[in-house]
Order: C-alpha cells, then structure tokens, then sequence
C-alpha cells in the first residue's frame, strides 16, 4: 500500500509541495467500457455503466484520477444538435443544429439551462456513483468541452471552420455573440458538475492548432477558455486545461492562458518544459498510437525517459497520454506505462 | 438561514468577484492566499461530508468555513514563506499565546485532525494507524499518527511539542508514537501538566517552568527574542479573542431564537485553541460573525425555530453531522463543554507581574486536569445559564479517557441540575447517523 491516496498527493501537487511521486494518469475513459465488457453505447448513454466501468478500471489500473467523459459533443447536443448512437463506437454528429452563420441568425434558440438537457444525467449519475465510492480517495475528473469545440459540433463542421478562418467584421461579432452564448450555458453545465463533486477539465480538440491557425484560436478559442478558467478559479480550484492534436505552433498563446495545469498531446513536451514549466503544472503526453502499439518493454523505456526528463518541472508534472487512451489498448501496455511512471515518478518524500 | 450544500452554490455565483479576493491570510496579497470559498471547493478537494451539512448563509459564515477548510494549504503556505510551524500537541491552549507572540512563528494542533475522516468520510487514516499497532478500542485521535506519517496535511514541523502528567491516556499513547517516528530529526519536547488536585501553587510553579522552557526553545527557533512585551501583547491579542468569543457565546445561549448554528459555534469555539495557524484573520473573522449576530437579535432573526429546545452538548462529536441533526430534529445547542475549558478563559495578566504565571493559573481551569465531579460543575454550569432542558454527551467509540467518566458525568448532572442526560456513541465515519441513534435522539428531545 502507498503512503498517500491519489487525493492527498493531487492536494500537495497544487499546493506547490512535492508528493511522493508523480501522479499517473492515462487518459482512460472508453477503454474502461473495454476491460468490463460494457457496449460502447451503453457506456455513454448510462451514467451507472460509466462509472462502474471507471471503477473497475481503477481496481485493474490503479491510476490517479477517475474521468467522466463520452465525447465533446455533450454540450452541443444539449443546445440542439442531433447525435446517432451507433452500438459499438462513439456518438455521431448527424445532423449539427445549424447548417451556416445565416440559418443561426434566422432561427430563436432556446439557451435556457437545465440539468435534464441532452445526456448531461450521463455526466451527473456517474459523478454521484463516483463521488460516493471513490470519492474520498481519487479525483474524479469531468471533460467540459470549451466553447469552440462547442460551437464547431452546432454547425456543418466545414462550414464553420471556413467563417472562423476568415471571418468580416459583421460575421466575427455574431460569432462572438454566438460564442458567449455557449460560454453562459457551459458555466452552468460546470455549476452543476462542482456541486456533485467533480472537477471540471476544460477540453478543446477543436482548437487544436491541427485544426486552427494560432489567430483564430486566439480570437475565438483563448477568450472563451478563459472565461471557463475565470469562473472555476472563483471557486479556487486548479484548472486543467486540455488541448488534443498539435499545439508546437501556438505554444506563445498558451503560455497566456491562466489555467493552472496544461495537459498537451502532440508536442515536444521537453521543450515545452523550458517554455512553459515556470508557470504550468504539465501533464502528457505519452504517444496514444504509441501506448495501442507499441510492445510493453518499449513503452517502459519511452516513459521511464519521459518522466525522468519531466518530473523535475518546477510546477509539477503528472505523467499521461497525450489523449484518450484506444478503446482496444492491451492491459499489458497499460500497465507497463503505469508501472514504469510510478517507478521512475519516485520524489524523495 | 440554514442552507443546504447546494444552495451555497447557487448563493456563491451572487458574491462579486472583488469579494472572493478581499479575503486573504497572513496578510499577504498573493492570489493563492485567498480563502473565500463555498462548500463545494473543499468537497471537490475531498470533503465529502460538507454535502450532508447544513450551513448558515451569511458572508460571515462562508468566510468561516472557508478560513477553517483553507488550514491545511495555509499551513503548507506558511513554511513556503519561511514562517516556522510548531505543532502542538495535547495542552490544548496554555501554549500558543507564546507562540503568535512572536513573528514568524505559526502553530496549530494536529489533534484537531481526528475530523479529518468524518469530513471524507474515508478509513484510509484509521487503516495507517491499524498498520501501526493502534488498537480499535482508542480515540479516534489515533489518526493523528497516521497524518504525520503522510506528510500531506501540514509540513513537517520546526518543534512539536507533546504533554504527559495529567493528560489524556489515549492521546499520550499516539504522541508517544509520533515521538518515535520524529525522533532523529524533529525536535521534541515534553511537558509535564500537573493535576489540579495538586497544590495550586506546586501547580502553578509547574507551568511556569514549562512555559518558560518553551518560550526559550521558540526563541531560538525564531532567532527572535522574547520580551515581556511582547508576551504581555501576544497574550492580550489572544484575550481578546476569547473576551469575543465569550460575548457570542452568551449571545447565542441567552437569545430567544437561535442566531448562530451549533456547527459554526463549534468551529468557532475551537478557534480559541490555535486561531486556525492565523490570528490576526481569525481575529476579524470572529468579529465580524459577532457582529452579524449582534446584528440579528436586534431584528428577531434566527437560524432556527423558536420553538427547538435547549441543550448543552458535552465532549466535541467527531462527527459534525449529529449537530445539524439535533437541531433540524427540534433541539438548540446552548452550552457546551468540549473539554477544551482552559482555552475559554482570559489569561490573567493584570494580577501577575510575570505573564507565565498568569498563563499557569488560567491553563489550571482545563476541563480533563480534574476530578470528573469538577468537569460535571462546568457543565452544571452552562446548563443554569442557559436555561438548558437536557445535555447529550457525546462518546467516542472505544476511546478511554474522555469516556470512562461519561457515566459519572450522567449521574452527577441529573441529580444535582435535574435534567435528563443522553449518551450516545458516535460511531466510525459514515455519511449517515445509524437509524437507532436517530430514534434515541428523537425520543430524548420529545421528551424535555
Ligand atoms: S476525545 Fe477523549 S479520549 Fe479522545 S483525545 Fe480527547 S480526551 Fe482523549
């Protein structure tokens, strides 16, 4: 048995003490629908399923968070957008609720939030069942989509991308006016995940500079992340802010952001280290393809020179995936990355 | 008002965001030394229990709590700001004058982290200690040991200081531990408390000495020297707070509707022990909740109906749930004695020339140094002040010292004050109070 839970190692982390070890945290959220033999489907459309299947991915894995997450569409589906529900494989955004910038402006919305919305009951009952069985001992994470992802998944995804890309003064105001509109109804969405006892983390896929250029995510994405990170910082809480696919090219405007960790996927972390270190807690960002394919024993040799390299950032480091951990990845790989990350994780305590 | 956990997070998005960064501790102007939060931050960070309490809805009170649940990262922020922590341990209020009378010296009692698994409502401290030998049948203070162990819910101390002689047995037992543990690196001191049976000035002159002893060994932790001044100040900053906390306390018991929560009298209570590692906030912060209740008996405002009956509550339940239960269940808490009486009284510097004297006599009154009749007076007390219909002491399943006496305390309140007295174990950490005890409470308030 560890000296500290995962919670009391989380809490001297933000603290700025050091724990015993790093915390270790692969992305696990439908591969735990994996190990139980859970459908995909019946995984994010029942909250009981999710959380059974975190917990029984924390008794396999024995990780330090616990996650709440379908996919990033939640928030958009709640607003309107309609989603198909395949049996073995994620939603499916079918029919976005907007077809263009002009169908919005033609069409009165109701913005109107309420906890029955969509499958928000997805997020609550899991957190409920998570909070009373685990709760004590692990944090419990909650993927909140950022607002641009959330704007991306109302539209035709084409269509949008282009009106973000070069927008004229008249469609940049309507977006902002349509972005803050998302922003108000996801802070209610984060009201509600704070008061059953998870800790929202702020994702934005679609922000990633694999999709945006750094002066639309700065004009479109930043400012909304930031009103995210504003109202969870009112309650005090460390704010994780996660952004898949390539982030290397606006590496500048992250380091503005006030969140105070930053989990990043497909960069050199290393180097991001120099930049960024002084001010974020980082977390990564452990290859995804790499964790599914890879054999055991090189996995061990990739994170135990990850974490060594890491483990020394002046804010912390927690040591993860860069992104969810495949539905299929084999146990063995699992636990090779987790075994070798606390190994080589050690502090002297 | 008493409100739920979830309506603190509805009445939280009200509070501006100047608000929320007015309050700071040590007074320091960094963003990490707020503590304005609700509930809901301490739960995320683990407390679980904060989600079956009910809470007063008042700016004054969320202040309260957050200062309170804010210990732990305070007491890590102190050290990161070069302030030196000394852990007190078992005196229970003679010491800590001493210690704010200097600068850069904070200390705090680990022994109030016996809550620390009815707030998560998690074993995982009590398994530690299980590891450690500690039996089941001991105080559930055991888990003390297991946090210097962790190292996770206060830095590692500059001094910690342990007391044997008239002390508690189930405590001497884990600070005997401890001192095993810290005995290569961490400087530790014992001190003898002397019985109140011995001879006042035998006593007196005990204290003192100790007093002195450790005054010295702060002064070198510190390199800060000790003037009488300073000692006669530090000791006047901590009078006022107990004169404060005397004055609400009698407020609170003599009003005709409750205007405080038993809860936030308890939390304010132990406030006197260590001022929660920062007196100059706690000072404003019981201030200010005196004031709001000043505030509400001059409008015939309560937290509860008129109608609930009177009680005094004696020994601190572990579980802080039992208290909302009693009172949502027709009760009030008037009067209390959670056997930390020595940390009530005002120090009495005016009569002495030399401050530790004057720090010896008050320590004399606590509530454990004595013959059980004499703890039965304080509470006897309390009950003819406040006009109180009953008393429920709290027990503490398998503990010794507090306990043996519970039943002596029975016999002796309900013959000399003629109230009926209710003994209830507070069992291990659960976030629901076992179905018996409920009817047991029930039936007891009923019937006063
Ligand atoms: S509650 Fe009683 S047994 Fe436990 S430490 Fe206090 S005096 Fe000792």
């Amino acid at each position: 048995m560890e000296i500290l839970t995962s919670r009391e190692r989380f809490n001297l982390l933000v603290f700025d003490e050091v724990p015993d070890r790093i915390l270790v945290f692969p992305l696990i959220t439908n591969h735990s629908a994996y190990i139980s033999n859970y459908s995909i489907k019946d995984y994010y459309t029942k909250g009981e399923i999710l959380a059974q299947a975190q917990i029984n991915a924390y008794e396999v894995y024995q990780t330090d968070f616990l996650s709440v997450f379908s996919e990033v569409g939640i928030i958009a589906e709640a607003l309107g957008s309609y989603f198909e529900y395949p049996e073995e494989d994620l939603p499916k955004l079918k029919k976005p609720l907007f077809s263009n910038l002009k169908d919005y402006c033609e069409r009165k919305l109701d913005w109107e939030y309420n906890e029955g919305k969509g499958r928000f009951y997805l997020y609550f009952d899991a957190i409920k069942i998570l909070y009373k069985t685990l709760g004590d001992i692990l944090p419990i994470l909650a993927y909140v989509p950022a607002p641009f992802t959330t704007l991306a998944l109302l539209f035709e995804q084409t269509e949008i991308l282009k009106e973000v890309s070069f927008p004229n003064r008249e469609k940049r105001k309507i977006l902002k006016e349509l972005l803050s509109l998302i922003t108000n109804f996801t802070i209610q969405f984060i009201k509600s995940i704070i008061n059953y006892g998870a800790l929202p983390i702020i994702v934005d896929p679609l922000a990633s500079g694999s999709v945006i250029s750094p002066k639309t995510y700065k004009n479109f994405a930043f400012p909304y992340e930031e009103k995210l990170i504003n109202y969870l910082h009112r309650y005090d809480l460390d704010v994780i802010l996660h952004i898949c696919g390539n982030t290397q090219i606006y590496l500048k405007e992250l380091n503005e952001s006030t969140a105070d960790l930053l989990s990043l996927d497909k960069i050199n972390l290393i180097s991001a280290k120099r930049f960024l270190g002084d001010k974020f807690r980082l977390i990564g960002n452990f290859d995804t393809t790499e964790i599914l394919l890879l054999s055991p024993e090189e996995i061990r040799k990739k994170v135990r020179n990850l974490v060594l390299k890491m483990k020394d950032n002046k804010k912390g480091y927690i040591l993860a995936t860069g992104c969810e951990v495949p539905f299929s990845t084999p146990k063995e790989n699992l636990f090779a990355f987790i075994e070798e990350g606390k190994r080589w994780g050690k502090y002297k305590f | 008002m008493r409100v739920d956990f979830s309506t603190w997070n509805e009445l939280f998005q009200n509070i501006p965001e100047r608000i929320i960064k007015r309050y700071k501790y040590y007074k320091r102007k960094e963003d990490w030394a707020r503590y304005l939060s609700p509930p809901q931050t301490f739960a995320i960070y683990g407390m679980r229990h904060l989600m079956s309490l009910k809470f007063d809805s008042s700016l004054e009170c969320l202040r309260l709590w957050g200062f309170v649940f804010n210990e732990t990262e305070r007491l890590f922020r102190a050290k990161q700001i070069n302030k030196k922590i000394i852990a007190v341990m078992g005196d229970l209020g003679g010491i800590p004058p001493i210690i704010y009378s200097f600068k850069s010296l904070i200390g705090f009692y680990p022994d109030c982290l016996w809550w620390q698994p009815f707030f998560s409502e998690n074993y995982n401290l009590f398994e530690i200690t299980a590891k450690a030998s500690f039996p089941e049948t001991s105080c559930y203070s055991r888990v003390v040991y297991a946090t210097f162990l962790k190292k996770a819910y206060f830095p590692k101390p500059d001094l910690i200081i342990a007391s044997t002689g008239a002390s508690c047995d189930d405590y001497s037992c884990v600070m005997q531990k401890i001192n095993n543990l810290f005995y290569k690196n961490t400087q530790f001191i014992w001190l003898e408390i002397p019985p109140r049976k011995e001879k006042r000035e035998g006593a007196i002159k005990l204290l003192k000495e100790n007093y002195q002893k450790v005054a010295k060994i702060l002064s070198e932790i510190a390199e800060e020297k000790l003037t009488m001044e300073k000692l006669i100040l530090g000791i006047k900053r901590v009078n006022l707070i107990r004169r404060n906390y005397q004055k609400l306390k009698e407020l609170v018991g003599r009003s005709e509707i409750a205007p405080l929560g038993s809860l936030e009298m308890l939390l304010l209570e132990f406030g006197n022990l260590h001022f929660y590692s920062d007196i100059f906030e706690w000072q404003k912060i019981l201030l200010g909740i005196l004031n709001l209740v000043k505030k509400r008996i001059k409008n015939n405002e309560g937290v509860l109906n008129k109608e609930n009956k009177k009680i005094v509550w004696a020994t601190p339940p572990a579980d802080p749930l039992y208290l909302i239960y009693l009172e949502d269940n027709g009760a009030r808490i008037v009067g209390s004695e959670y056997i930390i009486n020595q940390a009530l009284q005002i120090i009495p510097i005016e009569k002495y020339k030399n401050p530790f004297f004057a720090l010896a006599e008050s320590y004399l009154s606590a509530s454990l140094i004595g013959k059980t009749k004499e703890r039965a007076e304080l509470i006897i007390k309390e009950i003819k002040k406040y006009q109180a219909k009953g008393v429920i002491i709290s027990q503490i399943f398998g503990a010794s010292h507090c306990a043996y006496e519970t039943e002596i305390l029975k016999e002796e309140i309900e013959e000399k004050a003629r109230v009926p007295v209710l003994i209830i174990d507070i069992p291990h950490p659960s976030s629901e109070i076992p179905l018996q005890t409920k009817t047991r409470i029930n039936a007891f308030i009923e019937n006063l």
